[in-house]
């Protein structure tokens, strides 16, 4: 990652940087919990009933 | 096994938080219906969540919402954030998508010269305009005050002047509070 320096030991990253990474992440991190105060915030899952648990294997 | 993609972790973990304005009407006690969402420490993540919640062009009026670092709460009380103040710009109703946007991609980025003396952001759509608050921790700090703000113009490419407010005066004033700093 040719945009990020680690200068000062610090994690900088560019607006540019941070732009191209974008696209690539559509999906809710992992272990985020749905709940009423969430829900009036979500895009497409407002009004569903929808937990973003995974089954562990 | 395949392997874990790589991630591009965080200087900081933050914490986004929600304060609804259905909610405030129910509740008499001001800040208790504000809720922590999610805390994220890496760019996979925060993508994971911006992409899919409400820009503040799509919250409701009197919606508050926060990008503070982790264990920071968003409110004066908060000893962190006690004897700081803060910087605010405004624009139009629906007007402060992109610079919501570019000041979380600065702060989490580490963009900012003085980036230890931020608390996080917060932007709070009203009647007739939206509004972006960057909290700071020292008030008292002139140089690294005008730093931050002089920084987020130049990231937000704003061109009109901005003002600092300290909490502590915004907490005396029975009128508007003055501005510190100006930029």
């Amino acid at each position: 990652d040719s945009d990020t320096t680690e200068a000062n030991s610090r994690k900088k990253y560019s607006r540019d940087f941070l732009l191209t990474l974008q696209q690539h992440c559509t999906g809710l991190p992992f272990g985020f919990q749905m709940n009423e105060a969430v829900n009036a915030i979500m895009n497409n899952l407002a009004g569903k009933s929808y937990v973003v648990d995974r089954e562990p294997h | 096994a395949p392997a874990l993609p790589a991630t591009h972790p965080l200087e900081h973990s933050w914490t986004f938080w929600f304060d609804n304005p259905q909610a405030k009407n129910k509740q008499a006690t001001w800040g208790s219906s504000i809720r922590p969402i999610h805390t994220f420490s890496t760019v996979e993540d925060f993508w994971g969540l911006y992409n899919n919640i409400h820009h503040p062009s799509k919250l409701a009026t009197g919606a508050d919402f926060h990008c503070f670092k982790n264990k920071i709460e968003p409110k004066w009380e908060d000893p962190i954030c006690a004897n700081g103040g803060k910087w605010t710009i405004s624009c139009g109703r629906g007007k402060s998508d992109t610079l919501w946007l570019h000041t979380l991609l600065a702060m989490i980025g580490e963009q900012f010269d003085y980036g230890d003396e931020i608390c996080g952001a917060v932007v709070s759509v009203r009647g007739k305009q939206e509004k972006i608050a960057i909290w700071t921790k020292n008030a008292a700090n002139e140089a690294a005050q005008i730093s931050i703000g002089k920084q987020w113009k130049e990231f937000l490419d704003y061109k009109d002047s901005i003002g600092f407010i300290v909490h502590d005066d915004a907490k005396k004033a029975d009128k508007g509070p003055r501005n510190r700093y100006t930029v």
